[in-house]
């Protein structure tokens, strides 16, 4: 769906205020990037360069073509020798004023992007755990899901020493060259169910997955953006943003599902030695606490919620 | 002796917009032109260069874009293959397959990705040809403004040349006998003015012959980068949606991508990028043509200009004699009463 042109400044503001309240940890794409790419969809930043505003049928976010928008004009900015410069703004000016604003948006919203980092449609990052007799490292995958959700897939592998050969080497600098192969691997079933995504990745890597977690931002419930049937009507009076986690490893000593929105699979088995963790929290606009709990109470689930408050985004 | 004349050649002391002409300030002013002029052209060629280049770029990855979607064709066609030799192969070489098996989507990600910066790139281009068609629009005007003025100080001072002509003719018609030297003196003081006002005049109508001149070429350029700048607009217009629709696509194909289903939606989506490809090559050829002939057309017809443009200075002042003063007065007077006429006629 397109957002009417008044409507997208208060929907990006609103959306920045709910991800500061969320606080992400590492769990989730980081908070900064994802700041720094709201601020630049802002008109009040970018005019409207980076319009049409589009927003994702599923989720509410903004959808990815909107995103990209301001990671292309971000790799325009970048593309000088040094930072972006207003070229011909005063000329612009005295000439035809809306010509101006459109360079004067551009100029700011380069100056914005400049030596910000955005996120990113598809990012591998890996870093070395253990070089010993056993190798880990920690593979963190940031994408803009197809799922219309934005997503960070943490896998910790291991194996044996030299088990990584031939698809992670780490530099002189001490960071870790991943093959492309890996990138693609997880892009591919960045979405797959969380136990099949397990063993898609240790099948393809080789190595024991000993620890995945999939954090999600996502979906947006805002007026003119309803929850999905199933969940109470008067939930989409305000404003309601989702982030998820789901862990599967080692470290989770008891399984539990905390999710009103996903019914748990009764037939969902951990692997030996490991457990499973999901849980949804909420950033609720003032007037929806009370029907939010109301509602994870009738799901028979609790769920953390903490106050979104559009007016202060942090 | 009557002194209707001589006052009028008194009173008619020409007041110049923009002061008294001079040979130094016209050689300076063509001077100005042509540099101005040389400057649009050089920053009209970078444009068209760069607008050639841009939409090239923006080809190549649309057809990039193309081919990444074949190959959805091939995996799919290689994911069906069966037989005892096809699956040994894929059981022993398990992890390389799996790594080495790009995902479609993630290909198309990536050409949508540069295609996307070529378009941003092409869209803030698109302001910098309007900022740079606005500017030569001034510059027109200014000519035009020019133009103008320099057509109200040549009937200014024509008027000026006919009222001295009449007060001198007035001197030399009165009585010599009662002259107490004053008449002399007056004389050579018309008959100086007279030929100063008539220097004034005929370097105005160089002025004005050479701003006109200036006219056509400036409207050329400016012509030009209105095109170009109309053409990119709808040109932009058009691969934004094509590449939008595509990038829609892409995104909501996702990891689908690899699968057989798929294959036929993204290929309608490819269509319309194909579309946007045809429009780009015309575009790219129109861009050539402008860069091999429109504008050195136009560079070439500017020096021919500059080589006849020395015939319209007027040497010195001696050079001018009465009479020429007087039929250049007349025959100003003449244009100006036409142009009248013509404005009157245009109104009517």
């Amino acid at each position: 769906m397109e957002l009417p042109r008044e409507r997208v400044g208060p929907y990006v503001r609103a959306l920045r205020a709910g991800v500061h309240a969320l606080a992400p940890n590492d769990d989730h794409v980081p908070l900064t990037r994802t700041v720094a790419h709201l601020e630049a969809l802002d008109p009040a930043l970018s005019g409207g360069l980076l319009l049409p505003a589009e927003v994702d049928d599923r989720t509410g976010l903004p959808a990815f073509v909107w995103m990209e928008r301001a990671l292309a004009e971000q790799a325009v900015a970048r593309g000088g020798d040094g930072p972006p410069e207003a070229g011909g703004l005063e000329r612009a000016a005295a000439l035809d004023p809306a010509l101006a604003g459109r360079m004067r948006a551009r100029a700011s919203l380069h100056r914005h992007l400049w030596n910000r980092e955005l996120l990113s449609p598809s990012r591998l990052v890996v870093q070395a755990l253990r070089l010993d007799r056993e190798e880990a490292f920690r593979a963190s995958y940031d994408c803009l899901a197809p799922t219309g959700q934005w997503l960070r897939v943490r896998a910790d592998l291991h194996g044996p020493h030299g088990w990584a050969e031939g698809l992670l080497a780490i530099r002189a600098d001490g960071s870790v060259f991943a093959d492309p192969g890996l990138r693609h691997l997880l892009a591919r079933h960045a979405t797959t169910p969380l136990l099949a995504m397990t063993s898609q990745l240790a099948a393809g890597t080789g190595a024991r997955v000993v620890r995945l977690c999939r954090g999600a931002l996502g979906p947006f419930w805002f007026p003119g953006f309803p929850p999905p049937d199933g969940v109470p009507s008067d939930l989409g009076r305000g404003l309601i943003l989702h982030q998820t986690v789901e862990v599967v490893g080692q470290d989770v000593r008891t399984s539990a599902h905390r999710d009103p929105l996903v019914p748990a699979d009764p037939d969902e088995r951990p692997p030996a030695g490991a457990g499973i963790y999901r849980e949804r929290r909420l950033a609720v606009s003032a007037g929806l606490l009370g029907p939010v709990r109301a509602w994870a109470d009738s799901r028979g689930t609790d769920v953390p919620v903490v106050p979104l408050n559009p007016g202060r985004p942090g | 002796m009557s002194e209707g004349a001589t006052v009028q050649a008194e009173r008619r002391r020409p007041h110049y917009q923009g002061g008294t002409p001079s040979q130094a300030a016209l050689l300076e002013r063509r001077k100005a032109l042509r540099t101005k002029y040389q400057r649009s052209m050089a920053q009209v060629t970078d444009l068209a260069k760069s607008q050639r280049e841009l939409s090239a770029e923006l080809g190549e990855e649309l057809s990039q874009i193309r081919a990444q979607a074949d190959l959805l064709d091939d995996l799919d066609q290689r994911d069906a293959e069966t037989g005892l030799l096809a699956a040994l192969t894929r059981a022993f070489a398990r992890r390389r397959v799996i790594l080495q098996r790009r995902s479609v989507a993630e290909g198309l990600l990536q050409r949508y990705e540069t295609a996307s910066q070529c378009l941003r790139r092409a869209s803030a281009f698109s302001d910098e040809l309007r900022l740079c068609a606005l500017e030569l629009q001034q510059q027109v005007d200014e000519l035009h403004a020019e133009l103008e003025q320099s057509e109200a100080n040549r009937l200014r001072a024509a008027e000026a040349v006919v009222a001295l002509d009449e007060a001198i003719t007035e001197l030399e018609a009165g009585p010599a006998a009662v002259d107490d030297g004053s008449v002399v003196r007056r004389l050579d003081e018309y008959r100086f003015r007279q030929r100063s006002e008539a220097l004034a005049l005929e370097l105005f109508q160089a002025g004005e012959e050479l701003t006109r001149g200036e006219l056509a070429p400036a409207r050329a350029l400016r012509d030009t980068v209105m095109e170009l700048h109309e053409e990119m607009a709808r040109f932009v217009l058009g691969a934004e949606s094509a590449i939008n629709t595509a990038g829609r696509r892409i995104q909501a194909l996702g990891m689908a991508a690899d699968a057989p289903t798929v294959v036929a939606e993204l290929q309608t989506s490819m269509a319309e990028l194909g579309d946007a490809m045809e429009a780009t090559e015309r575009y790219v050829e129109q861009a050539q043509h402008l860069l091999t002939h429109v504008l050195p057309e136009l560079n070439a017809e500017m020096a021919a200009r500059s080589k006849t443009d020395n015939d319209l200075l007027v040497d010195d002042l001696d050079s001018i004699s009465r009479e020429r003063s007087r039929a250049l007065a007349e025959q100003a007077l003449k244009d100006a009463a036409r142009a009248e006429v013509d404005a009157v006629t245009r109104r009517l």
